[in-house]
């Protein structure tokens, strides 16, 4: 048997923008109104990551960073059955971009102890920049995968099946690694009944489940304070402009019969000039 | 903490703000190949280094990376690129983040300037490479830039008195902000190089001038032990099943007003009535699974120009448009005479996906009949 | 090993009657300072989210519970000020005196409700008062189902929170479990118990909620007629809420004749009416959803209300009033009658079914079974005499239309005026006058359906095209949502599937699973040649028309998993 792995995921609270909930008129999110939830790229890593525990053996952390309110969504990993959380909660954490969170988040990676891999998703829903994971591997020197939907250990290395433009990559490599998983990898299974009522049994027992979820800030993990937030991001978001109507003079068909609509779509446009002849 | 506070202090102070007058470097374009084929994107980022440099009066630079190039690097001069890298290399044959790293924070850290700007493709390899040299220059990166231009800035926030001043010639990395109709212009003047990334299908390339001349440089390649620690196994190119997406002159595109997977069988028998036609998807429906992720059409997706571009039940939000605003004929077909995507498409039906398609292929088959009728009469 | 997971009190179903059962407990035990533990299993995904009803409700049980409940951010969606009966033609609308119709009908004072909100906020006040009441441990668990019940011994001892339990991890225990489900899980103790002799009989509820550009707050209308003209028991609501938003719904009968009533397609039918039109029109639909009603009343009631461990409120017990249409009311009232019951069963440490017994007793001599008992023929009343809604409704309605309600109503009865009296006489001394025929016995929905039945169209020919939706279209406004794997109605025999298609296919008509659904989830799948049944269950909004209506009792809709289905959230 193989000494159990040490399992990090990486995980982040997003708006849940198919809700309309602080939606502003302008488009703009009100994040405190705004419904909260697990980015969904999350859900594929922390599949991996349990997955992993689950054939192989090990202890899984998730580890997050956001505000206090941070902690639902390390509470439903806790369900799904990681066996400790740890939140990077600080308001000098405040307007970070990539650099400055890959950097403080590298600061809890190291202050949660020795790991094995570390388990991120592809990118978040409100950044979609795909940055973070690889940028925090760089911190800590570590080889990663990118774009991930397969993922095995064999003799002490990872496996690993990667997306490329056109095709896979197929990978071996030694541990410790950093890995962003696609969605095309597995579906998160569901949270047990004994998950969920192991987080309410907790939840009102605060003494056992700080033994479980940490919250920690940049002073614990020893980040210093200047590379972090907006002083520690070497971008800045300066101006947005919304963005024009293209095009806006759209002809409309509407208001007739179907038939007449596409008849008269069809005369419109050159559409027919596409249709196959054979 | 907005910026619109300390702006303010500024300007009751009347404090004039210093100016950052750097040196204007070049523009690094790295390039990218699959198994010796020279991605489009290069070709694309070429072209857009090459206004930037034209507005900085700098030189067009570009790094290679691979075994056996062959004429990629003549190739990249023809196309605008004023000095080519050239990093040929057996153990470079095939990506891997570490050795292709390895070479070119090697190059960046010999130049005695770094680049002023730097750019790669936001494909799987770029996405995979672009952080990690960030991280390791501790500078800015903008993905999936829609836009880039150079243009000067007035940094007035006092939070980092460091960073207080006139920055002549940033790189304006412009990029929709999540799920809004936004917008976003991101700098980073106070490091270079400024990165981005853009994706495959958004930039112009120059046309091919074989009569261009440029340095082809060769750069030495000293990878490290610990650079192997990841190998590449195998790699399996897909079957291009159907035509590739972005090569298709008519997409047919199904978003959530589809109603479900079952509902694609439908856009799939629109597709078969014409030559040259692909699938195409929003990533709401790719993220339900209803698509694979290779038919996403958009910000996180792929960015396609086709001739004509036919949108069935798609709302029409940023993240979408931006993937497929520059087709040339746009007809969305959708119940809801309210959507977006009636705002920026050429031809809009406002009716049920299920009543106006089959319509539609009703009324081509119809005409096609029409034809084979007249040749039959002869 | 690990242990069993059981609480004190299981409560099956984030109901309004069992959200009332335990926040009425919380108060008793605040009394008592008895400590317990009680878990809520609730299969959607939040507290409200399976949920749809009219709703238009009397506050009287309501204000039992929360004295303050006006003060307590209770969700009203407007008091009833104007409440109308009205019979529709196919084009005109007649509201009728209101001395002609029974004073049940009149909901003057009344609340419109969002029921789904109204037990989001249970759900809150529960969570409130729980941390009022530290001897009580209350768990919720939003998106877990009861999928199997657990008997051991004669008794009722838990049930399983996953279709294919495995091991004890999967399983919840409870020394009291209430059934407060519409029936998705309180059937199978109502089979294995064998607590009923005459079926229970279902209607389906469809509504909508619009956006429209005009303010109807206050404004309630039932009506009868169009578009159910062809003999079919059921009828159209429309209430008027705040913020210019408007319920559109009717509730349809499963026991009709037609194997194509397409309870969603009616609705559409229904908001064609010009009247409707004229409020609609422009507006904006909202939301869509449906669910079922048991309508059977007094007759269909289990013979006991507790059994070992076990107790059944609410829709589980079939407590609806159809003639008053009113069934939030009485489902709290179970609710709150239970809490007692439960709270001295604990604080007694006896748990047994006679501890359990005054349950019944006391819903017994309540309104809640008092009312059904006086009522106990409204159902049976038009399914003894067809003529009353196959002939002289019709009659009316075309009356309507013609101007003449009432000269429409004699024409009805003109050809056979002793026929039409003695209905008269007979429907109103069932309905209205205390006469007693002694035990009724229903049929099974499904055994009313004459496959050959071909009901005669009426439809407005001016209406809004924007304003119809299909049912796949619609079932986009019920916000449906799956996990992956989702398989949760069970087709047990494929081969009788395939026969009954035949059956249909041969009379022009398709199976009542397939017409008859309210999202779209039955088609009929061509392979080869072979006709089959197939399902698309991701459209599914569980309201179980497909297991009643089905002729040869062949389909089955279970709990889902995951929180998985619709988000009625807003009806």
């Amino acid at each position: 048997m193989p000494s159990p792995y040490d399992i990090f995921v990486l995980v982040k609270q997003v708006p849940d923008q198919s809700s309309k909930a602080g939606i502003n008129p302008d488009g703009t999110i009100d994040r405190a109104k705004a419904k909260r939830m697990l980015n969904p790229f999350d859900r594929y890593a922390l599949q991996a990551a349990l997955h992993t525990k689950r054939t192989y053996g090990g202890r899984v952390t998730a580890i997050s960073m956001g505000p206090p309110l941070a902690v639902e969504i390390l509470m439903e990993a806790l369900e799904h059955g990681v066996d400790r959380c740890v939140l990077l909660s600080d308001r000098r954490l405040a307007a970070s971009d990539t650099l400055a969170t890959a950097y403080a988040l590298h600061k809890v990676v190291r202050w949660c102890g020795n790991f094995d891999m570390i388990f991120c998703g592809l990118q978040t829903t409100d950044g979609d920049t795909a940055q973070v994971g690889p940028q925090i591997a760089e911190r800590l020197g570590l080889p990663q995968v990118t774009y991930c939907e397969d993922f095995a250990i064999e003799d002490g290395k990872a496996k690993a099946r990667r997306i490329i433009e056109g095709g896979t990559q197929l990978i071996s490599s030694e541990l410790p690694l950093l890995i962003t998983v696609a969605n095309s990898y597995h579906q998160l299974e569901y949270k047990s009944f004994r998950g969920a009522w192991k987080v309410q049994w907790l939840q009102r027992h605060p003494e056992e489940l700080s033994k479980l979820v940490s919250t920690v800030d940049l002073d614990t993990i020893g980040a210093e304070p200047e590379r972090c937030g907006l002083k520690g991001s070497p971008t800045i978001v300066a101006h947005t402009d919304k963005v024009g109507e293209i095009g806006g003079n759209c002809k409309m068909y509407e208001g007739q019969s179907i038939p007449d609509m596409v008849t008269e779509l069809i005369k419109s446009t050159n559409i027919k000039e596409f249709v196959q002849t054979k | 903490m907005t910026a619109s506070e300390p702006e303010k202090q500024a300007g009751k102070t009347g404090e004039t703000l210093p100016v950052h007058e750097t040196p204007r470097g070049n523009v690094l374009v790295i390039a990218e190949q699959i198994m010796g084929e020279l991605q489009p994107v290069s070709l694309e980022l070429i072209g857009a280094a090459s206004i930037l440099a034209g507005k900085l009066g700098t030189k067009v630079l570009c790094l290679i990376m691979g075994y056996k190039l062959g004429d990629i690097p003549q190739r990249l001069v023809a196309h605008g690129a004023d000095t080519v890298y050239v990093a040929d290399h057996p153990e470079l044959a095939l990506y891997r983040t570490l050795p292709y790293r390895r070479v070119v924070t090697d190059l960046l850290e010999s130049m005695p300037e770094p680049p002023h700007v730097a750019l790669l493709g936001s494909t799987t390899t770029g996405r995979d490479l672009a952080p990690r040299i960030a991280a390791h220059f501790e500078t800015g990166l903008t993905a999936d830039c829609t836009e880039l231009d150079i243009g000067p800035y007035e940094h007035k926030s006092k939070i980092d008195p460091t960073k207080l001043g006139l920055y002549p010639d940033c790189l304006y990395a412009i990029r929709p902000s999540f799920g809004e109709s936004l917008k976003a212009r991101i700098l980073g003047p106070w490091k270079n190089p400024q990165m981005a990334t853009t994706r495959p299908g958004v930039m112009v390339p120059l046309p091919a001038d074989p009569a261009r001349q440029g340095k082809i440089i060769e750069v030495p390649v000293n990878l490290k032990l610990e650079d192997f620690r990841l190998q590449v196994i195998d790699v399996v190119r897909e079957v291009a099943s159907g035509l590739k997406l972005t090569e298709a002159e008519v997409i047919i595109a199904g978003g959530y007003g589809m109603g479900n997977a079952e509902g694609f069988n439908l856009l799939r028998q629109l597709a078969g009535c014409f030559d040259h036609s692909a699938i195409a998807a929003s990533r709401k429906v790719v993220d339900l699974g209803w698509i694979p992720y290779e038919h996403q059409v958009g910000q996180t997706g792929k960015t396609v120009r086709p001739k004509l571009y036919i949108a069935c039940g798609i709302s029409g939000a940023i993240q979408h448009r931006v993937g497929m605003s520059k087709s040339a004929t746009i007809i969305a077909i959708n119940k809801d005479p309210d959507a977006p995507v009636f705002k920026f498409a050429h031809h809009g039906i406002v009716g049920d996906v299920y009543q106006v398609i089959p319509e539609l292929i009703k009324q081509f088959e119809k005409a096609k009949q029409g034809v084979e009728s007249v040749v039959h009469s002869h | 090993m690990s242990t069993r997971i059981e609480y004190d009190l299981l409560l099956v179903g984030g109901s309004p009657s069992n959200l009332t059962l335990a926040y009425r407990l919380l108060e008793l035990a605040k009394e008592s300072g008895k400590e317990l533990s009680v878990a809520i299993l609730e299969k959607g995904k939040d507290f409200g989210s399976h949920i749809v009803s009219g709703a238009v409700s009397h506050p009287h049980v309501i204000e039992k519970v929360w004295p303050n409940y006006k003060d307590m951010g209770f969700p009203i969606e407007a008091v009833c000020n104007d409440s109308n009966f009205s019979v529709l033609g196919v084009e005109e609308k007649w509201d009728l005196p209101h001395k002609l119709y029974p004073k049940t009908f009149d909901k003057t004072g009344y609340l419109v409700l969002t029921l789904s909100h109204v037990v989001a906020w249970m759900g809150r006040q529960l969570q409130e008062k729980n941390k009022d009441v530290p001897n009580v441990v209350i768990d919720l668990f939003t998106g877990f189902s009861a999928h199997n019940v657990v008997v051991e011994e004669g008794r009722v001892v838990g049930v399983s929170v996953v279709e294919k339990p495995q091991s004890d991890e999967d399983y919840v225990y409870g020394k009291i479990i209430c059934f407060g489900d519409k029936g998705f899980i309180s059937r199978d103790v109502i089979e294995q118990f064998k607590l009923r002799d005459c079926p229970q009989i279902w209607s389906v509820g469809v509504k909508e909620v619009w956006q429209c550009n005009e303010d109807y707050a206050g404004k309630v209308w039932h009506t009868l007629g169009y578009p159910l003209l062809e003999g079919t028991f059921g009828g159209g609501f429309v209430y008027g809420m705040k913020d210019k938003k408007l319920t559109i719904g009717m509730v349809i009968s499963l026991d009709s004749k037609d194997p194509n009533l397409n309870p969603q397609e009616k609705l559409q039918e229904y908001k064609k009416h010009p009247w409707i039109q004229s409020m609609i029109s422009g507006g904006k639909l909202l939301k869509y959803g449906a669910a079922l009603l048991p309508e059977g009343g007094y007759y269909s009631l289990p013979k006991k209300f507790v059994v070992p461990g076990a107790m059944l409120l609410g829709d589980a017990l079939g407590v609806l009033n159809v003639k008053t249409l009113s069934g939030i009311d009485r489902a709290m009232e179970c609710g709150r009658v239970a809490a007692e019951v439960v709270h001295e069963a604990f604080v007694k440490g006896d748990f047994s079914e006679a501890a359990l017994a005054p349950y019944e007793e006391r819903l017994r001599d309540s309104f809640v079974i008092e009312d059904s008992y006086k009522d106990r023929y409204f159902r049976w009343t038009f399914m003894e005499n067809p003529r009353l809604l196959g002939k002289y409704l019709p009659a009316v309605a075309k009356g309507v239309d013609a101007k003449h309600p009432l000269l429409g109503a004699i024409k009805a009865g003109f050809p056979n005026p002793f026929q039409a009296a003695a209905d008269g006489l007979r429907a109103l001394g069932l309905m209205e006058m205390g006469k007693d025929i002694g035990p009724i016995k229903y049929e099974a929905d499904y055994k009313h359906i004459v496959p050959e039945f071909t009901p005669l169209n009426f439809e407005p020919t001016q209406y809004e095209k924007s304003t119809i939706y299909s049912r796949a279209d619609a079932v986009f406004f019920a916000a449906t949502k799956y996990h992956e794997g989702n398989n949760h109605i069970d087709e047990f025999n494929a081969a009788v599937c395939m026969k009954c298609i035949h059956t249909y296919d041969s009379l022009g008509k398709t199976t009542p699973c397939v017409a008859d659904c309210t999202a779209e989830v039955h088609r009929v799948d061509i392979i080869g040649d072979l006709r089959k049944h197939g399902m698309s269950l991701e459209n599914c909004i569980q309201c179980r028309t497909c297991e009643i209506v089905c002729p040869e009792v062949n389909l089955r809709v279970r709990p889902t998993e995951q929180g998985s289905g619709p988000d009625f959230m807003g009806l």
